[in-house]
């Protein structure tokens, strides 16, 4: 429905009217109010690109730009292939080995590097070592190797600072004979070349191949170089070098050979793992341009559309060049039509940040940045620039900032020597060019709820509990409980979790409300827990690949307790694993949990209570999410053998493309004649150009919420609108749009919101959330992005947490719109979906038949020959048997005649 | 006006009897063969992953030559010819690539003219990831997934037919018929395990229909001359009901589904069929009864005359010394029969050329060798009966000395 619709009719009143003296905004209850960071939904890394493969292209487009070669190593992107690992062949292991190497760790996701030991030969899958060494960020862990899922830990040693981001570390291995097929592992990281931290794990390893193949993997999505590889046979003889510059590797179906290197399953390609040999692009003519492959595309969903960032070492600047990006070109290169920024010499001192635009230079002279800041001939320095939808730039170089306005940037980008006078230039290397889309996802997809007691026919008559596996995916180990006397209660059973075990719909989601209960059924132990997925890309993934948080059985030197964890993403404080205070979901199998997950703007919130506890305990925020991806696959997940069930299952579509009523969502757009059963009016109201008007009147729903987020549309107010909810709590917006006043039951409070210009946006979409104690409204304008919500014009906090109430909209002269309320407490529960109701078990090969039947498209026919000639043949022949016939009765006629 | 009628029906009968043959697709089912019976053969490669390191190409491609077939069927498994890189894009792995390409060159050294293409593993479009390799995306729920599946496989075998010129039959897949089969399954399912993520049979149809649509497609457009045959269907599960399936599928009018228009000519999808039929514990007279119920399936659906593949026969001997002897007499029986009696036939493919050594799957699914393995230490390729049974047969002679080079302390005096 068209959102314009009642513009003309309230815009001038909307302008005329009072403003309202503002107050303090109270201090906000830590966690309560959900908001998001202000990003697309969807934060993709498009472009990551270090020139380590030693060519501009596939990610940059050159006609003369040269790439540098100083530096080596073999690098690992972060793709990850089950099984697969990286086998040294040029040097096996003897009864002493000691491996020393350098990680510089490019990308850190939290995930590991290891190392294995004792491999039968180059084409051994990693599951077919004897022992591994697992080096993360926090821990250094010894494990023997049972196959990939059964790994027996032998000891671990906490580490500081190790695989950190941006950091070179040093690191030594040392297998050492103790006696028979015994070694002893040493695990060291050195600075130069002394060792700062040691352990052997206290114990020795039994090796069935013990002079087996020495190989290395990365896990979890994480990026690195290893450079300078050595292997000593003796405590002072390197019996094996490789600093890479004249490596050799090759890949799991090629034959090894003399290789120093091989991957030993087919699995990874040249662009995954390779020997980098790069160092960058240089700069050193008038006129040197590259051009990324990707274009730029204009995206108003967003704030920030795109994030660039590139490194690069600048050894010299000139007056008449500008060495920088340039964006928004017409075509690859043509930097006449690009706005191109960039650093030109000013002064001894200093460098001018300029601006050019169209060939022509702006604001030239005014940006100025110490020669310091730019570590010109020395060090790299990073320019990051933050492209706003609204044409505006941020950009930082070291640590300067500055803005820009009115640049155009869809269209072709890249990093270019512009000269002003068509001979001067820079001269610069570029180390490493980064590019983040922040993109917006449609996300239509209908509500779902589920308290799996669908009922379906079994082909004896038999009742069974059913659940569509065309909606939800359940992966090995999950299934519903049968239906019987045993089962008083339907169920999702999560029975002896393994790897692929998980729950969850077969569509994509992005913004959400998840709501499900849980009771343990095993007695947990550790390294067992349950979670929730986000952001997946297919329905059936592990858990591993994506971000979570999970909830685990934690007794390593303490008494079983819950610790709530994530993985690839962190809590608010950036930690990622918390002890539950007063929550532990093992305890026992008896007790239920009622847990809920609300996801908006690239934030998690987590909530969850005892179900014996009050609904107000579930508006708790226990946990915040921030920067995380929730645009795809969500599900619920066990691991490691855990058996639980699940009830009451509900999800909840809160992106802003979600329409149409449904059991567990309130949803009217007045498109109809009639409105939502769940809302009811009262006064003077009027259903007109599909808005509701209130006219000394009200809307109302019809259930008493508690918790909520409600959205909905202001087309135009003549008058104040107010919103009320339970306890006499109101929030009033005025007829000016300038004031917001609540009421929290007598006590009153005073917004100013004049600042936000709410009267020049004429429509607006408004959001209001009340949880727990806390109260925020949120509004844009109807064309802004939706991630603007995530700045709230109003914060609120009442004296007591919120009861139950209806939800009313009042006015003497409102229009308003698009009226969603989610519940974001106990109000609406899962529907039993039975067969008979399930929509999406039509026939759809039928479906597509009747289709095509109903709209012929002519195709080509191979056998129209054939075919024509069964016609042909067809006709003649009947025209023969007519003909014959006619003969044998003329014939006969004859013959009758005759007689 | 005798004359005159009979001049009728003279050019009746004449206008009749040209009209039935001048289509491919006439009613009348083949009963004379159409060119000589090929013979030809399936084997494990070490070089393509198989577990027998003794079992390389030179000597699979020696055997083939000593045998004396001309048809070999390759294994093209595409999981092990192609990475798929952004958009979808297949890209031959290099190594792998090249085996085939040297397997294809030394086995027409030794006058293998016919080669047969088969995968029994898929690709997937660039982020899907999928619980196990046979895994293929559920068009009910995700059709533009589905879609992207469909057009990449037909890419893929696009190129192989590209790649590979001397192949002459591609079969993209391999025995999804089979009840717990790990092809054609859900996301879910996991190799090796019957764990109820299966596809109903006639999903499964439905689904083959569209992917041999595209894949036909492809391979026509490089290789003309090239057939793409039904998959080679076990006719276990649904039985030899499953070609009815298959048909019943692209006359429903349902195909191609990614297309606004039907399709329901069958010769758009599959040039020939394919199937695989073991004799176990049956009688020949319950084979040829197998195979011929089978083969009528294109009578029912008036696509008689199409050509027919084997592309797996065999005996399994269950390391059971009273059975590889039976095995060896039923093996003469069944080259008759084929030569006789099964028209249809262009090409028969024996599965396999040895037994399997160093993986174990069962008894049955280890012993249908020719020969013992070759990296059996105690009797390194060693002719089992079959083995001898054969080599009289295709070589018209009593001499098989030759079968015994790898173990020649074993030929009988």
């Amino acid at each position: 429905m068209s959102i314009r619709k009642f513009a003309g009719s309230f815009i001038s009143a909307v302008v005329s009217i009072v403003m309202i003296l503002s107050l303090a905004t109270p201090a906000l209850a830590q966690g309560v109010i959900i908001k998001g960071e202000p990003d697309g939904q969807n934060k993709v890394t498009v472009l990551d690109e270090h020139f380590y493969s030693g060519a501009l292209e596939p990610s940059f487009t050159s006609e003369n730009v040269s790439v540098a070669t100083d530096s080596f190593g073999m690098h690992f992107t972060g793709a990850y292939h089950y099984g697969s690992a990286l086998v040294l062949c040029a040097y096996k292991p003897e009864s002493y080995s000691r491996f020393t190497f350098s990680i510089d760790m490019l990308q850190s996701n939290d995930g590991f590097i290891y190392c294995g030991f004792g491999g039968a030969d180059e084409k051994t899958t990693v599951s077919g070592y004897d022992f591994n060494l697992s080096i993360a960020r926090g821990v250094v862990a010894m494990y023997e190797m049972g196959g990939m899922d059964s790994w027996k830990s032998l000891g671990n040693h906490a580490l500081s600072d190790a695989l950190v981001a941006g950091k070179t570390t040093d690191f030594a291995v040392t297998l050492e004979k103790v006696s028979g097929n015994d070694f002893r592992v040493t695990f060291e990281i050195l600075e130069e070349g002394k060792p700062i931290f040691t352990t052997d794990f206290g114990t020795t390893v039994r090796m069935s191949h013990p002079n087996g193949h020495f190989c290395m993997w990365g896990g979890m999505n994480e990026v690195f170089n290893i450079r300078d590889f050595k292997v000593y046979d003796s405590p002072d003889n390197v019996a094996f070098s490789d600093n890479f510059e004249n490596s050799s590797l090759t890949y799991g179906d090629e034959p090894a050979g003399d290789s120093f290197w091989h991957i030993n399953e087919a699995r990874f390609t040249r662009s995954e793992v390779f020997i980098a040999r790069s160092a960058g692009p240089e700069f050193k003519k008038a006129g040197d341009v590259i051009t990324s492959a990707m274009p730029l595309v204009s995206e108003s969903r967003v704030s920030r559309p795109y994030e660039l960032s590139f490194k690069t070492h600048i050894k010299e600047l000139s007056e008449n060049a500008v060495y920088g990006l340039y964006l928004g070109a017409e075509s690859a290169g043509d930097l006449s039509t690009a706005t191109i920024i960039g650093v030109s010499a000013y002064d001894d001192r200093s460098a001018a940040v300029n601006i050019i635009k169209n060939g022509s230079p702006a604001d030239a002279g005014d940006n100025l940045i110490p020669n310091s800041a730019l570590n010109i001939d020395d060090t790299a320095v990073g320019f990051d620039i933050t492209i706003n939808g609204d044409n505006t730039l941020d950009v930082v170089i070291g640590e300067i900032r500055f803005g820009f306005s009115g640049v155009r940037y869809d269209g072709y980008w890249g990093i270019c020597n512009y000269s002003l006078d068509g001979a001067s230039a820079a001269d610069a290397r570029l180390d490493e060019v980064k590019l983040i889309q922040n993109t917006y996802t449609d996300c239509a997809e209908p509500d779902l709820s589920n308290d799996f007691g669908g009922i379906k026919l079994t082909p004896d008559g038999f009742e069974e509990y059913y659940i569509s596996d065309r909606t939800y995916y359940m992966g090995p180990g999950v299934s519903l409980r049968p239906k019987g006397a045993f089962t008083p209660e339907p169920s999702l059973y999560f029975e002896n979790a393994g790897s692929y075990s998980s729950f969850g719909p077969k569509q994509p989601y992005t913004d959400f409300i998840l709501q499900f209960d849980l009771r343990m059924v095993s007695e947990g132990k550790n390294s067992q827990w349950f979670g929730v997925n986000f952001g997946k890309e297919s329905y059936a993934s592990i858990p591993d690949l994506y971000s979570s948080i999970y909830f685990e059985y934690y007794a390593w030197g303490t008494d079983p307790c819950t610790q709530m964890s994530t993985n690839l993403c962190s809590f608010e404080d950036g930690s990622k694993a918390q002890i539950l205070d007063g929550y532990h979901f093992y305890k026992d199998q008896e007790t239920k949990y009622n847990f809920m997950f609300v996801a908006k703007n690239r934030t998690v919130y987590v909530y969850f209570k005892e179900e014996s506890e009050d609904i107000s305990q579930l508006g708790i925020c226990r946990a915040v999410i921030p920067d995380v991806n929730t645009a795809g696959f969500v599900s619920v997940f066990g691991v490691t053998g855990l058996s639980f069930d699940i009830f009451n299952y509900k999800l909840t579509n809160i992106a802003p493309e979600a329409t149409g009523d449904s059991a567990i969502a309130l949803r009217e757009s007045f498109g109809s004649e009639t409105i939502s059963d769940k809302l009811l009016t009262e006064g003077t109201t009027q259903l007109q150009d599909g808005a509701m008007h209130l006219s000394k009147g009200s809307l109302s729903t019809k259930a008493e919420n508690r918790y909520y987020i409600a959205n909905f549309t202001l087309l135009g107010a003549g008058s104040d609108l107010t919103v009320s909810f339970a306890d006499n709590k109101t929030l009033t917006l005025s007829e000016d749009l300038r004031t917001v006043t609540v009421n929290d039951g007598g006590k009153t409070a005073e917004f100013d919101v004049s600042e936000y210009g709410l009267s020049e946006y004429g429509q607006m979409n408004l959001q209001m959330i009340l949880q727990y104690d806390g109260l925020s409204l949120s509004a844009k304008g109807i064309y802004e992005p939706g991630d603007k919500f995530a700045t709230p014009i109003v914060e609120y906090t009442f004296e007591q947490p919120v009861e139950k109430g209806v939800l009313k909209w009042t006015s003497d002269d409102a229009a308003i719109d698009d009226v969603q309320v989610y519940s974001l407490d106990d109000t609406y529960k899962a529907e039993a979906v039975s067969y008979e109701q399930d929509p999406n078990d039509t026939d759809f090969w039928q479906e597509k038949a009747e289709r095509a039947a109903a709209a012929p498209v002519e195709v080509e026919e191979t056998r129209s020959l054939p075919t024509l000639f069964i016609v042909m043949y067809s006709v003649i022949g009947a025209v023969i048997l007519a003909l014959l016939g006619v003969i044998i009765a003329m014939s006969v006629k004859k013959r009758g005649n005759k007689k | 006006m005798k004359r005159i009628i009979a001049a009728f029906l003279a050019s009746l009968l004449v206008v009749c009897t040209f009209g039935c043959d001048g289509g491919q697709n006439s009613d009348s089912p083949i009963t004379e063969r159409k060119a000589p019976l090929e013979y030809g053969l399936n084997a494990h490669i070490y070089e393509q992953r198989a577990m027998d390191p003794s079992s390389t190409m030179d000597y699979v491609v020696e055997m083939t030559g000593l045998l004396g077939v001309t048809c070999y069927r390759l294994s093209t498994p595409l999981d092990s010819m192609f990475t798929v890189g952004e958009n979808d894009t297949p890209i031959f792995k290099e190594g792998f690539k090249q085996i085939v390409h040297q397997i294809i060159e030394k086995m027409t050294a030794v006058g293998v003219t016919t080669f047969a293409a088969v995968s029994d593993s898929s690709i997937y479009p660039t982020g899907y990831i999928v619980t196990s390799s046979g895994v293929v995306p559920d068009p009910a729920v995700e059709k533009d997934m589905y879609s992207r599946w469909i057009k990449l496989t037909a890419k893929a075998w696009g190129m192989i037919a590209e790649e590979f010129p001397e192949i002459d039959y591609i079969e993209p897949i391999n025995e999804p018929d089979i009840a717990g089969a790990n092809i054609f399954t859900k996301q879910g399912h996991q190799w090796g395990l019957d764990d109820g993520y299966a596809y109903s049979m006639p999903d499964k149809a439905h689904m083959i229909a569209d992917v041999l649509y595209y894949i036909r497609k492809e391979v026509k457009e490089v290789a003309p001359d090239m057939q793409v045959t039904t998959p080679g269907f076990a006719g276990r599960g649904e039985g030899e009901e499953v070609l009815d399936l298959l048909y019943e599928a692209i006359e429903s009018g349902a195909h191609p589904f990614l297309e606004e228009y039907s399709d329901t000519d069958p010769d758009h999808y599959f040039d020939c069929i394919n199937f695989h039929a073991y004799l176990g514990s049956t009688t020949t007279e319950d084979y040829l009864e197998h195979c011929d119920n089978f083969y009528k399936a294109c009578e029912r659906h008036n696509d008689a005359g199409k050509p027919a593949l084997l592309t797996e026969w065999g005996f399994t001997d269950h390391d059971n010394e009273a059975q590889e002897i039976m095995n060896g007499e039923n093996m003469t029986a069944l080259l008759e029969m084929f030569d006789e009696k099964m028209p249809y036939f262009e090409a028969v493919f024996l599965y396999m050329l040895t037994d399997y050594y160093g993986y174990s799957v069962d008894t049955s699914e280890d012993n249908f060798g020719l020969f013992t393995a070759r990296g059996d230490p105690e009797k390194p390729s060693c002719p089992k009966p079959v083995a001898i049974s054969f080599y009289k047969y295709i070589h018209k002679t009593e001499d098989v000395s030759p079968l015994y080079k790898y173990c020649p302390e074993l030929m009988p005096n």
